[in-house]
């Protein structure tokens, strides 16, 4: 980062630094919250469909953890 | 639900006793501002073909005013820099080349690579403009204000298509169809990232987490076909869900002027409308500026991030 940078031009250089440092953690977070909202809405579809609440939904609910902290660990490890 | 817009402009109009006669329900009121255009009540009726409704709704119209003002203003800016003699970028194009320049350099470069940068920062330049553009339209009350000239001015024929626009919500990425669209779209390029940088069969493969027993990769399999379908998901209950809400927020703080008038009178409503509702939604009104250029850019920013996944899968 060239040093004639200052104020508001220097802190919006930091940030984009961190943002585009924190794309791949943002992406792993939004994919856990996605895949707990998706699986557990399906089987919460499913147990309303077929009057078989709420085993439906728990299961939904246990495979997006699954799912979401598999896709947030291998972001993790990545590295 | 399909009046209750112009019903809240009656009540700006005409004072607040007739709203407290006709009885104000908020939960109406903001749905029908966020929604899009009602089915039975589209503003251009069309066939039905296949079992799909082609009429035209209020956030179909939005899409295609919001893809030919970005077309226009775009297009018209880049062939008037082509036609100079110098090529000395002037007013607009400095801005449109510095968005350019900023999305290749700080987020399609760190993500995908040098070597693809060519080839997706164009994708990812027009799914970021076209959200900004959308978002950005959808802030600017234009329709309510045709509502609004509509009590005042012009009474037009309840049926006539200006006074169909003012039914329904504006911004198009607040309909979850749409950005379920655009997220699709993120999902084949990944999909075409991962193909082009390893071939098609290779990236397939790739989903496949290298190192482990075969017993453990089988189950690994559906989770990792789950995590990709999950990825596009999430895209399109952000975008969609924040441009709602940031809209929601702002007319449930203004609806509690007519709330207090009908309760206690128009005196106490209009002091809580000078004191709370208004500065309130003014202030929200300026973070939602902010919140249309950050969803543009997450949104952005979350494509370009899984295409250098799909491209730099290596385990």
């Amino acid at each position: 980062m060239p040093n004639q940078k200052r104020g508001l031009a220097r802190s919006l250089q930091v940030f984009q630094d961190t943002v585009v440092t924190a794309g791949p953690a943002a992406g792993a977070s939004y994919t856990l919250i996605g895949a707990i909202i998706l699986l557990g809405g399906i089987g919460f579809a499913v147990d309303r469909w077929r009057g078989t609440s709420p085993w439906f939904l728990l299961g939904g609910l246990a495979l997006g953890l699954i799912v979401g902290f598999y896709q947030l660990a291998r972001a993790v490890w990545r590295k | 639900m399909m009046f209750a817009q112009p019903e809240a402009h009656e009540a700006i109009a005409q004072g607040a006793h007739e709203a407290a006669a006709e009885g104000f329900n908020a939960g109406e009121l903001l749905i029908g501002h966020v929604s899009n255009s009602p089915l039975d009540h589209p503003l251009i009726h069309l066939p039905t073909l296949f079992g799909i409704d082609f009429s035209v709704t209020k956030h179909v119209f939005m899409l295609w005013l919001v893809a030919a003002t970005v077309f226009l203003v775009v297009t018209v800016a880049v062939r008037s820099y082509l036609r100079q003699e110098q090529m000395i970028p002037r007013r607009f194009m400095n801005s449109i080349e510095a968005l350019v320049e900023y999305l290749r350099d700080s987020v399609v470069q760190p993500n995908v690579g040098a070597k693809w940068v060519r080839t997706w920062t164009p994708l990812l330049l027009t799914l970021f403009v076209f959200i900004l553009a959308a978002n950005a339209i959808g802030l600017i009350p234009i329709f309510d204000v045709v509502g609004l000239l509509n009590h005042s001015v012009l009474h037009l024929d309840p049926e006539s298509f200006l006074m169909r626009l003012t039914h329904g919500g504006t911004t198009a990425t607040a309909n979850f169809n749409v950005t379920a669209a655009l997220a699709m779209v993120t999902f084949g390029a990944i999909i075409v990232a991962g193909s082009k940088a390893h071939g098609f069969v290779k990236h397939w493969k790739n989903l496949m987490p290298g190192g482990v027993s075969p017993a453990l990769g089988i189950v690994l399999i559906p989770i990792e076909i789950l995590g990709m379908l999950v990825r596009p998901f999430a895209l399109t209950m952000r975008l969609a869900a924040n441009m709602t809400g940031g809209h929601l927020a702002i007319l449930a703080i203004l609806s509690f002027v007519f709330i207090f008038t009908e309760m206690a009178g128009a005196a106490v409503g209009m002091g809580v409308g000078l004191v709370f509702s208004v500065p309130l939604a003014v202030g929200i009104s300026a973070i939602e500026i902010i919140v249309v250029l950050v969803q543009a850019y997450v949104f952005t920013l979350l494509t370009a991030v899984f295409i250098g996944m799909a491209i730099h899968a290596h385990h």
